[in-house]
């Protein structure tokens, strides 16, 4: 399942190309960011709710050891089992062995992107356990034999032609394709599973170390079902998903949903602590909170602290122009957008995906909108960093920036390379604008538009303008490309709308 | 459920090396001090007034007016009942226009003891009062939650109490314990929920203060649920579609003025 990482710009190109995808990717992405931007304009104090959040979330995971030890010890007194698993296989030899104890042969899935990160449902299915995702996006995506794409709205890469194919291989006759049909096929049948199923398993949006509850946030329900009617509860959590007090939650559901969807609440926030008491007629008889590590404590400590602040929201995914363009797959692992630009390099190794940090033009719209204030950009400059420390990055790329390094260091070497560039710009220019170029600059320039040095930079203009005589800026070269000596348009990978002509 | 109620005191092997390692990569950093609650928030403001003091005069009426308008704003609907008699023909008129016969209601202990205190336990016998009698005179077969799960998944209709209700979202609070099935408002297409008004809150943060003060841990519920609406899911080609796990419909009885019932 795992896609290899030496093929992000393969993936990314691909995905570029398909314009159908891209047409999905931007109707949800636009959808969703509008509703947030609606639920929080109407905030007085929005500003100061996130920094409040960001306060609660830095003090959270800088004492990580106590409140994960509150909360064991709260889910142990009302019953539960608590177990931490330092890797992906602990995690996951730990669930196998509940299943197998209690004989499970179905187990029922609410939304858990952790599960993904362990790939949990190929090693159930390995022993003969059938685990069903009941969201309806990830059963889209599971009937598809596909990955998430989004972390709120995991299907919204598969076109309704698409779904309605799988989900009448499913019914084994013809379904009418309306939204309505659909999701009723999809209710009925996965009714029968939640009826049926030995076993749930949850993620864990928040877990909450004052009462030992875990919080889990679903619009459809499924969460409520898991949770309700199979004899045994396994959730998932990343160790980080934690906060100290019901007070906090309530600050992060505050903004939760509205960064994710837009709605102030999600339709089901369900609080679980421990398994049903006597007398209670559900609930699960049998609870386990599997805390995870999976590579999270190589964070603890460094300058990428911060990205465990993270709630999954989704918003900074939603406004990326780069995830815009290419959707949550060509990230190549489980998360997608500016977070998982992010963590997944420092989750599974920068050598192999450091080069992740490249899909990002750095606007910064992401740190922008991120509800806990995480400067995703700035750890995306970090993580580029890193890369070109551990003597990564292309040979000529080092050579062109130490050049650069050398002329920008000093104003006289500066005016003096800039002259130097308009003489060997001149046979590629026409109109202020790169028209062409040997490779390799010829694929970078593919995608991108490129200014021509200026005749005449700012310096030279404000010089003769101080020796007396000013210069009309009413001439007709403008002054805007004097300061674009290259520099990359925000969008990196689409044609700029200011670059005049377009060029093939 | 062996280790049920055991606390387990003695601290195990992967809790113990997990947390060292955790400190151990924490050592250096600097520790951010928690900001306390967020100014921006009522916390403690108890909307209703304590046993015997009449309420500041519209209190509750504004704090059931946000609560419709915002149930309705999620797609539900919020009416005003005083006594089972509105129970019984609001359940009339809804089950009237369609082909609905069953359905099911939880055990809480509200029904047998519409004091709506929140400290009522089931009674040894459940009384017979006018909210079951209504059910009972609906032209609906309405059965307990806790007879069978099937039955539950059968039903048409949930008939639950809401423990709480929180107006600036519209949505309810539910808890389990004794008699108070998770299902009966999650698996049937329609949930009808009677909810006390003097029992509508003004903020989420009021509900988690209350419940605090009501069930310190370890005595807190096993599951508390706030429902904001009827179930929903946007994910075929961002439609919204309304219903897809839980109810479709969400209908929310709000009972005033409290106490009302008593004289049944
Ligand atoms: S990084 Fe911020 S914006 Fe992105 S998903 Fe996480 S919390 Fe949301």
């Amino acid at each position: 399942m795992t896609a290899s990482a030496g093929s992000m710009y393969e993936r990314a190109a691909a995905a570029v190309r398909d314009s159908r995808l891209g047409e999905a990717v931007r109707r949800t992405t636009d959808s969703l960011r509008t509703g947030r931007r609606r639920a929080v304009r109407n905030m007085d104090d929005f500003e100061a709710l996130r920094e409040h959040a960001r306060r609660i979330r830095a003090h959270t995971v800088d004492h990580l050891d106590y409140y994960l030890a509150q909360l064991a010890g709260r889910v142990r007194e009302a019953g539960g089992h608590v177990f931490f698993a330092r890797t992906a296989r602990d995690a996951i030899d730990y669930v196998l062995e509940v299943a197998q104890r209690h004989r499970v042969r179905t187990v029922v899935k609410s939304k858990s992107m952790i599960s993904e990160e362990l790939e949990l449902n190929a090693y159930l299915a390995k022993r003969g356990i059938r685990a069903v995702e009941t969201d309806l996006g990830e059963y889209i995506v599971q009937l598809g034999g596909d990955r998430p794409a989004h972390l709120i709205t995991p299907a919204l890469h598969k076109s309704r032609a698409e779904i309605v194919r799988l989900f009448e291989q499913e019914a084994g006759h013809p379904l009418s394709p309306d939204t309505q049909s659909l999701t009723a096929f999809a209710r009925a049948r996965l009714r029968q599973e939640f009826l049926r199923a030995d076993m749930g398993i949850t993620g864990c949006n928040f877990a909450v170390a004052e009462t030992g509850s875990i919080c889990l946030v679903t619009n459809e329900g499924n969460g409520r079902m898991v949770t309700s009617l199979p004899r045994v509860q396994v959730t998932l959590m990343g160790m980080e998903r934690i906060v100290p007090t019901l007070d906090d939650l309530d600050v992060m559901l505050e903004l939760l949903a509205r960064s994710a969807t837009g709605q102030k609440l999600t339709v089901y926030t369900n609080l679980i602590t421990g398994p049903r008491r006597p007398g209670e007629t559900d609930g699960p008889e049998e609870l386990h909170l599997v805390i995870v590590d999976n590579g999270r404590s190589h964070l603890l400590g460094s300058e990428f602290q911060e990205a465990l602040h993270c709630i999954r929201c989704g918003a900074c995914q939603n406004v990326c122009p780069v995830y815009r363009h290419i959707g949550g797959h060509a990230y190549g692992w489980v998360y997608g957008g500016p977070i998982g630009a992010v963590i997944t390099p420092l989750l599974r190794g920068v050598p192999e995906w450091g080069q992740l940090a490249e899909a990002s033009s750095l606007c910064a719209a992401c740190t922008e909108v991120c509800p806990v204030k995480i400067p995703l950009h700035d750890m995306l400059i970090g993580l580029r960093h890193r890369v070109r420390e551990q003597g990564r990055a292309p040979l000529l790329y080092r050579a062109l920036f130490r050049l650069w390094a050398n002329a920008v260091a000093d104003s006289r070497r500066f005016g003096l390379a800039l002259r130097l560039w308009r003489i060997l710009q001149r046979p590629f220019v026409r109109d202020n604008y790169w028209r062409w170029a040997p490779p390799p600059l010829s694929r970078w320039l593919a995608e991108r538009d490129l200014p021509a040095v200026a005749p005449r930079s700012f310096r030279e203009w404000w010089q003769t303008r101080e020796a007396g005589s000013p210069d009309s800026p009413s001439s007709n070269r403008p002054v805007r490309s004097s300061h674009a000596t290259g520099t990359q348009h925000p969008g990196a990978g689409c044609k700029s709308p200011h670059g005049g002509e377009m060029h093939e | 459920m062996s280790s049920h109620g055991v606390p387990s005191r003695k601290v195990p092997q992967d809790q113990e090396a997990f947390l060292a390692h955790l400190r151990s990569r924490l050592t250096s950093v600097e520790k951010a001090p928690h900001p306390g609650r967020w100014r921006g928030r009522d916390y403690d403001d108890p909307p209703a007034a304590p046993p015997g003091v009449e309420p500041a005069a519209g209190e509750t009426d504004r704090l059931i007016d946000r609560f419709s308008r915002e149930l309705s704003a999620v797609g539900g609907k919020a009416t005003l009942v005083s006594n089972p008699e509105d129970l019984k023909i609001f359940l009339q008129a809804l089950t009237g226009s369609r082909n609905v016969r069953t359905a099911v209601r939880d055990s809480h202990p509200w029904w047998f003891d519409p004091s709506c205190s929140l400290d009522a336990r089931l009674p040894e016998r459940h009384a017979r009062t006018g909210w079951l009698q209504a059910l009972e005179d609906c032209g609906l077969e309405v059965v307990a939650a806790d007879a069978s799960r099937d039955t539950v998944a059968a039903a048409d209709i949930g008939i639950t109490w809401a423990d709480w209700g929180i107006a600036e979202t519209g949505s309810l609070v539910l808890l389990s314990g004794e008699g108070r099935s998770r299902v009966a408002s999650l698996l049937p297409p329609v949930h009808v929920a009677l909810l006390p008004a003097h029992r509508i809150a003004a903020t989420r943060a009021q509900v988690f203060a209350r419940l605090r003060e009501h069930f310190p841990p370890p005595a807190w519920p096993a599951n508390a649920v706030l429902v904001t609406g009827p179930s929903r899911t946007a994910d075929i080609e961002n439609d919204l579609s309304i219903g897809v796990h839980g109810p479709a419909e969400v209908h929310v009885l709000i009972v005033s003025p409290p106490g009302v019932a008593e004289n049944d």
